[in-house]
């Protein structure tokens, strides 16, 4: 095999290097519009989401909430006010946001208008939500042994 | 995350993915393994997160190599990217490798960076050549949508990027 001689980024960079490209970057950055600037936002939301849904590690597990939060912050308004939105009592979005009701399809469509993102990507994180429950629950199979259906076989036999 | 290449030979697409590396999956490529940076060495340094792109049916083979920075915790920075020696020049066998990898960096610039670095990705050219740095940074501008910025260094705004991520990643969820 060859060796090459490797060259190295470190040895380029300095102070003030750091420094220019920070400048070069910010000017750059605050010549972009309002609505690029948001863009920007809304799109590291979406593709926290996607990898969220995508990743095979349990990891931490974020509600519809939390994300719902996200968009809420970037876009500066409240949870009461997306109820407004949404034509929903605040307290009963709430219960649909943090899990305790399940997302229906007007409001998958809902969230997917509000956010610009695809009614999947809402669906999948409840749905992710729902397989890191059934693997904590699948710790303790044994109490579900009994539903076994061999076990109604045997009894019915009896 | 799943991405797809094309196969050279038979034009046909190939299903990849790019994941996160972690000690216990394959050794890192080095200089002599006739790659240009030593990433076995390099992905040891705590600030890079270190990404390989792997076919599906040839999981044991490292098509390319992403080193991802945030400097100062806040600005995205691509310090290594590089593509397998088997899929370079004429005889390749895969394309799109150079682009995956770019355009999910680009994808890190927007999760990780933040405030006025929200989507922009630094990152510098390197050859050992300088005729060849000017002829890949011409190259950069045109197929990637970089800005210049000095000698060396050359930065992906967010639209480009955002184009370049529905180029190369867009996710059939």
């Amino acid at each position: 095999m060859t060796n090459i001689k490797e060259i190295k980024p470190d040895e380029i960079w300095n102070e003030k290097k750091k420094e220019d490209l920070k400048n070069f970057i910010s000017l750059q950055s605050n010549e972009q519009t309002h609505e690029r600037k948001l863009r920007n936002e809304l799109l590291a939301i979406q593709y926290k989401i996607e990898d969220y849904i995508e990743n095979n590690q349990d990891g931490n597990q974020l509600m519809v909430l939390d994300f719902v939060k996200m968009y809420l912050k970037v876009l500066n308004i409240t949870q009461r006010k997306l109820a407004v939105l949404f034509e929903m009592k605040d307290s009963n979005l709430h219960k649909y946001l943090v899990g305790e009701r399940k997302l229906n399809a007007s409001l998958i469509l809902k969230l997917s208008s509000f956010s610009h993102t695809s009614p999947e990507h809402w669906l999948k994180i409840q749905v992710k939500n729902e397989l890191i429950e059934i693997n904590k629950e699948r710790e303790c199979f044994d109490k579900y042994k009994k539903y076994d259906y061999t076990n109604l076989i045997v009894s019915s036999a009896n | 995350m799943r991405v797809q290449l094309t196969k050279v030979d038979e034009s046909l697409p190939a299903d990849a993915r790019i994941i996160r590396y972690a000690d216990n999956l394959m050794a890192l490529p080095s200089c002599t393994d006739g790659w240009r940076f030593n990433f076995r060495k390099h992905s040891k340094k705590p600030a890079y997160e270190t990404y390989v792109l792997i076919c599906v049916e040839t999981p044991d083979i490292i098509e390319g190599c992403l080193i991802f920075e945030m400097k100062a915790k806040v600005e995205p920075y691509m310090a290594y990217v590089e593509v397998a020696p088997h899929n370079k020049g004429k005889g390749k066998k895969f394309d799109r490798v150079a682009g995956c990898l770019i355009a999910f960096a680009c994808r890190l610039s927007f999760i990780h960076g933040e405030n006025d670095f929200r989507g922009w990705l630094a990152f510098d050219v390197l050859e050992e050549d300088r005729h060849n740095e000017i002829k890949l940074m011409a190259l950069y501008c045109k197929k990637y949508g970089a800005l210049k910025f000095g000698e060396t260094t050359m930065v992906i705004p967010p639209l480009a990027g955002e184009i370049l991520i529905d180029q190369y990643l867009k996710l059939t969820l």
